[in-house]
């Protein structure tokens, strides 16, 4: 993180522009460079034209002034041209530094950061967000030229004559107000129209969800009134947001046009009087313009809030540090090679103000199995993610062969500790890629191993392309898809095996061939099994007892079976399949 | 034909309204007189006052007001209007949306999900806000050009000529431009949705990718994402920059012409110097901003319309063929053969995922007598929701028939099939509404008695009254209820159904077993076959037939019977009922585990 950027924001939720502008200096200095160009040349028009038809009226041919118009022209539309180029650059280039910033943030956090981030928000930062919040210093130069240009502009009007000047300047005040006022009320019923929008959203995403029944039940047309029931209050509220702006149109053109007739008129009569040439009344009009483009920056002032709201949003998350920066984890040591014997020292693990993990002190052997067991909410599965570094301990250590994780590279720690979930998120394009997603990346050979290991084979050969199948082609059943993530749990090498409820959607034949095949190919492996029945406990050479984040005891299933009646009751907790 | 479907849409229900774009036309050439009149009213004011006569001059300019008056009962007028083009748009994308959700042929592989219906809404709301836009702002513009044209010419016959021909030119050169810019928008957006398809994998699967060491992968992944998207926007910069030239083709060459001629046009006695600056303002007040304008718009706007077009008829794909909607009105029920009888017959049925995939289903034949209980149980994965799919008409097999009362199920017209035939999914369906609702859903004469004995009988009789009522609300997604409330929810209501085929697939997996019992009983007790997809052994127990699906072979039979003559069933029903029920409390013999309560 530099100095600057942390020092930067007195007020964080608004990031500074410098500090997104320092994402790309030199395409942001070339822009704006580029704006006042234009900037000067539209200002300096209006009077070189001035001269031009004085030039003409007085009977001279095409002078210095018609010359000079012409070089302006030319120059202003180039520098147009080459304006938007460079905006454009300055902008994505901020967009995509955000961008990168925001996937290490979130990838470098622990699984505890982000749990008030669920994943459409933060893809909506991505995307929507850092694209108008990229947009900010673009638009923040924008309107700083554009309303000097204006304020030139008026200048100028006070420079041809006082009275024009006084006059537009008395005018543009209640003008302000006015656009200011309605612009309040668009927003309002902009919103409430909004809303209604995602009621009907709302009831598609119930659609989607019910899908296979609506099918079944013959019932589409009826689903399509049903999803379309609330569209008459969309249907009022669209026409309300058309009453607003229609009010706004006629009243603030007639406002405008009042005041561009008022100025005219006191410049023909400063004509007749001899105080203006013809030509200065041609610059007055075109000043005119100039000067009342300051209303159009009201909208863009409006929009700039917005887009440094967005920024906001996507630096909260993100923090303001560099982006390209490696992290200061990547340099720590390599975990040292060895069985892998887990060590859990006194680990207490805080979310928010509970406590979800209190003191434990656990040690697995290398190459033993322990079966986590606790009622849901007890900690199993913040115990079992704490063994590989998804979760961080609060307190306490985390040694793996003797080596603190909280000091190692964690890159090399998770190589080494492998997950498989109740719910696997699938990555990568294929089911073959699936099983292989990871660094180091398994041989196709290996990833076949590892679907046969799983049982999976079987059902990714009934697949349209087999192994080749696209992810999002392939029809999987909670079950498949939990055998896909424990066979890329297998196919990953680590020395550590952590199955979370990683079979409860198999039926119990099938859970019992995977169990065994999983125990063959890891039996020299450590294994952490969270486990929800009494045939999995029993598999494991030990059973740790988790009870509201404490370690109950430990020992053989059968044991504390026999022992114990509240362990029998952990089980009768949840219906077994 | 599809990819335009929704531009289709839009043509459609703008041509249904000629009457209102008549008017906005009429509307639009009232508003379009500050245009027309401004450099005509200017040059004769700019004459007045430099012949001293002021009241003239200011009579001319008070002109001005009295067209900017005229403008804005026009603007008051148009507004109707252009609102009674552009909501009922709206309102027919959004019925095309909702009609090619719930109407999708592919169960599996739809294009749409949850991020994809944000999507096409946030599509048609753009959809809406530039046709409004472009009603409202770019007629004004084309208006503005024309009335300037026209002013012009009426000012200055000489010099309206070449400057109309200018502006063709430019308008020409640039409607050359747009299929380029119009790929390249395309490219853009595609690369956009490309980073949030991706981004949101990435982090769905923050766990995931911690936990395989897929950090740098995913980084590495992603970052070919957005940079693809930096460089698709930037050559879409490139290529518009040639716009801005277009404007000085159009907008200021003719100034300066004009500049350049003027000494010699006033010497020769051909313009005043107020035509002079009348045309001049002509050509920069009104000509120049108002082309720059129309460039930009058309070149933003249109663009986005375009696409966002495009890109939503792509998502319409399977919108309604007329075949579909014929199926689901109903129109050809009368030509259907009558079938008698409710037996459920496979002949040799066959089912893949794809033509290289080996068969799910594979070489089935089965009979299910009219009023019996089938249980089918199986290895997950094994094909069981596919069968039940299959059996519901849902999918067709690849070979082989599936008949209902001896007439194969697609030759029963689709409304009446679903009628006879009702399948409860595991994910129960609740929608937003009143309970009464959720539950007559298949059975909308249903009475509210008959609804408070279904539910009494499935066991949702305590929910109903935590709720408060028949009539108490459902939000959307079910909000209020657990999945084993949804489940129950969707039980009642295949009770209340008038199906003589009903088949469960896993529809009690939320349930616990003493709730299973009672929601399987209630159901099982009305009249018509009941088909399980089981998912616990005791529920297979019930059935009077259980059919036994395995990779190597099919069995069928009573449990008894199968328990005797299937290993692979006994090996089946032995692994449930290890997993239902307790080891035996003799069998625990303590093995040496050190039994340790925690440190305190």
């Amino acid at each position: 993180m530099t100095p600057s950027a942390s020092e930067a924001s007195p007020n964080p939720s608004m990031p500074r522009l410098v500090g997104l502008a320092r994402m790309a200096p030199g395409t942001v200095a070339v822009t704006a460079a580029l704006l006042v160009v234009i900037a000067i040349a539209s200002v300096a028009i209006p009077a070189v034209s001035a001269d031009a038809v004085d030039e003409a009226v007085a009977g001279a041919g095409p002078g210095t002034a018609l010359l000079t118009l012409s070089v302006l022209l030319v120059v202003r539309v180039a520098a147009e041209a080459c304006s938007g180029i460079a905006a454009v650059a300055a902008t994505t280039r901020i967009a995509a530094g955000m961008r990168h910033r925001l996937l290490r943030a979130v990838l470098d956090a622990d699984l505890r950061g982000l749990r008030d981030h669920p994943p459409g928000d933060l893809v909506t930062r991505l995307t929507a967000n850092a694209a108008a919040g990229a947009g900010a210093v673009v638009t923040f130069v924008r309107v700083a030229v554009a309303l000097a240009t204006s304020l030139a502009g008026l200048t100028a009007l006070w420079v041809i004559d006082w009275w024009l000047g006084a006059a537009f300047t008395a005018g543009l005040i209640p003008a302000l107000f006015l656009i200011r006022l309605v612009m309040r009320r668009i927003t309002s019923t902009q919103a409430d129209y909004l809303n209604r929008l995602g009621a009907i959203a709302a009831r598609m995403l119930d659609a989607l969800a019910g899908l296979r029944t609506i099918r079944a039940c013959g019932t589409a047309l009826r689903e399509v009134d049903r999803v379309l029931r609330p569209l008459p209050d969309l249907v009022a509220a669209g026409h309300r947001t058309w009453q607003v702006q229609r009010g706004i149109s006629w009243q603030a053109e007639l406002i405008l046009a009042g005041l561009r007739v008022c100025i005219l008129a006191l410049a023909g009569f400063g004509l007749a009087v001899g105080r203006l040439s013809a030509g200065e009344l041609l610059a007055t009009a075109l000043y005119l313009a100039i000067a009342l483009s300051i209303l159009d920056q009201i909208d863009v002032l409006f929009g700039l809030g917005q887009a440094r709201a967005s920024a906001a949003r996507v630096l909260a998350v993100a923090g303001e540090g560099p982006a390209d920066g490696g992290s200061e984890a990547g340099r720590r040591p390599r975990l040292p090679g060895g069985p892998g014997e887990v060590l859990l020292e006194g680990v207490t693990v805080r979310l928010e103000s509970q406590t979800v993990l209190d003191d434990v002190h656990l040690e697995i052997p290398a190459g033993s199995s322990v079966a986590v067991v606790g009622r849901s909410g007890s900690g199993k599965t913040t115990l079992s993610q704490v063994v590989g570094g998804l979760i961080r301990p609060d307190r306490g250590r985390v040694r793996i062969d003797g080596a603190d994780t909280a000091e190692v590279d964690p890159d090399s720690l998770r190589q080494e500790v492998r997950y498989a979930f109740e719910e696997p998120v699938l990555l990568g394009g294929t089911v073959g890629e699936a099983i292989g997603y990871g660094r180091p990346r398994p041989t196709a050979e290996r990833v076949r191993q590892a679907a046969a290991r799983a049982e999976a084979s079987g059902f990714i050969e009934r697949l349209p392309a087999g192994f080749d199948t696209p992810l999002d082609r392939a029809p999987l059943s909670g079950g498949e898809r939990q055998r896909l993530g424990l066979a890329r749990a297998i196919a990953g090498d680590g020395r550590i095996l952590v199955l979370d409820d990683a079979t409860s959607s198999l039926d119990t034949v099938t859970e019992a061939q995977v169990s065994a095949a999983v125990t063959e190919a890891a039996a020299d492996r450590t294994r952490v099994v969270v486990a929800h029945r009494t045939a999995t406990a029993d598999r494991a050479d030990r059973v740790a007892w988790l009870e509201r984040g404490r370690l109950r005891a430990i020992g053989s299933h059968r044991n504390l079976w026999a022992t114990h009646p509240e362990y029998r009751a952990v089980f009768a907790d949840r219906p077994t399949a | 034909m599809p990819r335009h479907h929704a531009a289709a849409v839009l043509l459609r229900e703008l041509t249904a309204r000629k009457s209102h774009l008549v008017w906005l036309l009429l509307w639009s050439l009232l508003e379009s007189v500050p245009a027309l009149l401004s450099g005509l009213l200017l040059a004769r004011a700019i004459d007045q006052f430099l012949a001293d006569r002021i009241l003239a001059g200011f009579a001319s300019l008070t002109g001005l007001l009295a067209a900017a008056g005229v403008a804005a009962i026009a603007v008051r007028r148009l507004f109707p209007h252009i609102a009674a083009l552009v909501e009922p748009v709206r309102d027919a994308l959004l019925e095309a949306v909702a009609t090619s959700l719930v109407t999708a042929p592919d169960l599996t592989a739809g294009k749409l999900d949850s991020s994809g219906i944000n999507r096409m809404t946030e599509q048609i709301q753009t959809v809406r806000n530039i046709l409004f836009a472009t009603l409202r702002t770019m007629r004004q513009v084309v208006f503005t050009v024309v009335a300037a044209l026209i002013g012009l010419a009426l000012l200055t016959p000489l010099l309206a000529g070449p400057v109309a021909a200018l502006a063709v030119a430019t308008l020409g050169l640039f409607a050359l431009l747009l299929p380029a810019l119009a790929r390249r928008s395309r490219t853009v957006l595609l690369a956009k949705e490309d980073v949030a398809t991706h981004g949101g994998l990435v982090f769905t699967g923050k766990r995931d990718i911690m936990a395989c060491n897929g950090r740098s992968q995913a980084v590495a992944d992603m970052a070919g994402h957005i940079d693809a998207e930096l460089a698709a926007t930037r050559a879409l910069a490139r290529a518009s920059a040639s716009r801005k030239l277009l404007v000085f083709l159009g907008g200021q060459l003719p100034l300066l012409g004009l500049l350049g001629a003027a000494p010699w046009l006033i010497r020769e006695g051909r313009l005043s110097v107020g035509e002079v600056v009348g045309a001049a303002a002509y050509l920069s007040v009104t000509l120049e901003p108002a082309l720059r304008n129309l460039i930009t718009m058309a070149g933003g706007w249109g663009l986005e319309l375009m696409v966002t077009l495009d890109r939503l008829g792509e998502s319409l794909r399977p919108a309604r063929p007329p075949e579909i909607g014929d199926r689901l009105r109903g129109d050809r029920d009368a030509d259907r053969p009558a079938s008698s009888g409710d037996r459920l017959e496979l002949r040799g049925v066959t089912f893949r995922y794809g033509s290289r995939a080996a068969p799910v289903v594979e070489e089935l034949s089965l009979a299910v007598d009219e009023g019996e209980h089938l249980a089918v149980v199986g290895a997950s994965g094994i094909g069981k929701s596919t069968l039940a799919d299959l059996l519901a008409g849902l999918r067709r097999p690849d070979e082989g028939s599936i008949l209902l009362g001896g007439v194969p199920l697609p030759r029963i017209g689709e409304p009446l099939l679903r009628r006879r035939i009702c399948l409860i999914p595991q994910e129960a369906y609740v929608f937003a509404g009143s309970i009464r609702e959720n539950l007559t859903y298949l059975a909308p004469h249903a009475d509210d008695a008959e609804c408070l004995e279904a539910a009494r009988a499935t066991g949702l009789a305590g929910v109903l009254h935590r709720l408060g009522g028949l009539d108490a609300p459902i939000g959307t997604g079910g909000a209020d209820l657990s999945l084993g409330e949804r489940q129950l929810v969707a039980l009642t209501r295949s009770r209340l159904s008038p199906a003589r085929v009903l088949i469960l697939d896993e529809a009690t997996s939320h349930l616990d077993p003493a709730a299973e019992v009672r929601a399987e009983a209630a159901v099982a007790a009305r009249p018509g076959t009941l088909i399980v997809i089981a998912h616990r052994i005791s529920s297979a127990a019930r059935a009077d037939r259980i059919l036994l699906l395995d990779t190597d072979h099919v069995a069928i039979g009573g449990h008894d019977r199968l328990l005797e003559t299937d290993r692979r069933y006994a090996a089946l029903v032995d692994h449930w009922r290890a997993a239902d029920s307790e080891p035996s409390a003799g069998e625990a013999v303590p093995t040496g585990g050190r039994a340790w309560t925690g440190p305190a």
